[in-house]
């Protein structure tokens, strides 16, 4: 037997025995195994992860498109705000989408309701052409000329003004210009933010209405100026004195700001009076009040001086008394004598 | 293998959930009602006023020559009223959130109006308006349309 003859009598066989197969199968299935532990992508293991992703993708596109609905939802239950709106003008309809705010007990404040109009009713004015939601207060007031409503809280389409936008030492206001209605009526609106008051309950709302823009002008531009009754007294406190104070000066004349010393300032004004005797100084001083509107018209300290007359000193913070008034006893009674007052 | 799908997943949760939070934010800021001030818009001037904590009026302002402000062009003219004797001026001030801050008009005598201006080359045609004396805090209120 030559070498030739040999090698193809023990050669390999092209078939593989069973037992190599079975070896060969067993390589294959660890190191199959071993790849998948290794986190390597098999490619038989693509179609899992594949359907991961798409979960995600698909998971990701449904939220986002909630997220835009939601938001179209919210923005347009939220409109008929004021925003590019007149405050005063009537909602389109009575119906909203925002729950009802009930703000239990009276309004944050006592409306000045002008000399003229009756005692009042429960009820919208019949001008109104958005009818209150059931937890809204609402009260009338009617004159032979006009009309006043008042809402508490607001509509909720008004109210500008959330407790954190609120400075706790003092109220808010927004009037709207008077509107001519079609019918040649006109109505003004008037928005006053409370602070320390409870969540949808920091706005109420007054509407003037009226036959002409005159009449809405008039009531309501007294209302601007004076809204509200003063829970304050005109005096607060009597004590005696040696002497009146000095009135502070227009503090544009105590600071350095290039503003304020920029504009035209009056430091104090002052004046000598003639004026009707009243029975009693507090009489006389309220009747002097009563014509110099831009003088505060509660909260002053009374002194009562040695010589026998008093003054009535009104401060905006301990030791800055900003008016003092002076009045005196005569023959005829009591009467203011003179007076002195800030600039400002 | 688990391991990974898992944080995948949780990131991809984690995306999705600050994609809300910040739409809803946005569409929340963008829809949220807001206060008229001196221009509640164009063509809609409106008066602001401030009072004391006993309602006494004491500070005010008003759009001014009317049928030339509010009227879009981001030049406003507004009046600002000292009504009551107090010691303070009364000043209207303005911000445009992380751009500008100051006081654009004061009155410091009673019952005088005082006129000033307000010209805006800071972003859009919006700005907060607060009216008020010295010894009270702003309370600020949105004008937009001027």
């Amino acid at each position: 037997m030559d070498e030739l003859e040999w090698l193809k009598e023990n050669s390999p066989s092209t078939r593989p025995s069973r037992d190599v197969t079975r070896r060969h199968r067993t390589q294959l299935r660890a190191a199959i195994a071993a790849e998948g532990a290794d986190g390597g992508p098999p490619r038989r293991r693509r179609r899992p992860q594949a359907r991961a992703r798409h979960r995600v993708l698909v998971t990701t596109a449904v939220v986002v498109v909630l997220c835009v609905i939601g938001g179209v939802v919210v923005a347009l239950t939220s409109e008929g705000g004021d925003d590019g709106s007149r405050i005063g003008a009537p909602a389109a309809s009575g119906a909203t989408t925002t729950a009802p705010t009930e703000c239990s007990g009276p309004p944050p404040a006592q409306l000045a309701i002008p000399s003229g109009f009756n005692t009042g009713r429960a009820g919208p004015a019949a001008q109104s052409r958005t009818a209150p939601t059931s937890t809204q207060q609402v009260t009338t007031w009617t004159s032979d000329r006009a009309t006043i409503e008042q809402r508490w809280p607001s509509d909720a389409n008004r109210r500008p003004w959330d407790q954190s936008s609120l400075a706790p030492d003092g109220v808010s206001g927004i009037a709207d210009d008077v509107t001519v209605d079609a019918n040649g009526g006109a109505h003004r609106t008037l928005l006053f933010g409370f602070p320390n008051q409870p969540n949808g309950c920091e706005t109420l709302q007054i509407t003037v209405y009226g036959a002409d823009a005159a009449t809405v002008r008039s009531v309501s531009d007294g209302l601007v100026s004076s809204p509200f009754v003063s829970p304050e007294p005109l005096v607060t406190t009597s004590r005696a004195a040696t002497a009146i104070p000095e009135v502070v000066a227009c503090e544009a004349n105590a600071t350095a700001s290039v503003t304020v010393d920029a504009t035209t300032a009056t430091a104090t004004v002052d004046g000598t009076v003639t004026a009707a005797a009243f029975a009693g100084p507090t009489e006389a001083f309220a009747s002097f009040l009563a014509g110099e509107p831009q003088l505060f018209q509660h909260g002053y300290d009374e002194l009562r001086l040695a010589e026998g007359s008093v003054a009535y000193v009104k401060q905006v913070r301990p030791g800055a008394v900003v008016t003092a008034v002076h009045v005196t006893a005569g023959a005829t009674g009591w009467s203011v004598h003179d007076w002195g007052a800030s600039g400002c | 293998m688990l391991t990974r799908r898992v944080h995948r997943v949780a990131m991809a949760t984690l995306a999705v959930g600050m994609l809300t939070i910040g739409s809803s934010a946005l569409m929340t800021a963008s829809s949220a009602p807001r206060a008229g001030a001196t221009c509640g818009g164009v063509a809609n001037p409106v008066t602001i006023t401030h009072y004391n904590a006993y309602n006494t009026l004491v500070a005010e302002e008003v759009a001014g020559y009317l049928g030339t402000t509010c009227n879009g062009d981001y030049r406003y003219t507004g009046v600002v009223l000292d009504p009551v004797t107090d010691g303070s001026c009364a000043y209207a001030n303005y911000v445009e959130p992380f751009a500008y801050s100051a006081t654009q008009g004061v009155s410091c005598t009673t019952g005088a109006w005082s006129a000033y201006d307000y010209i805006d080359s800071i972003g859009s045609n919006s700005v907060l308006v607060s009216v008020r004396p010295s010894y009270l805090s702003d309370n600020w209120t949105t004008s937009s349309g001027y």
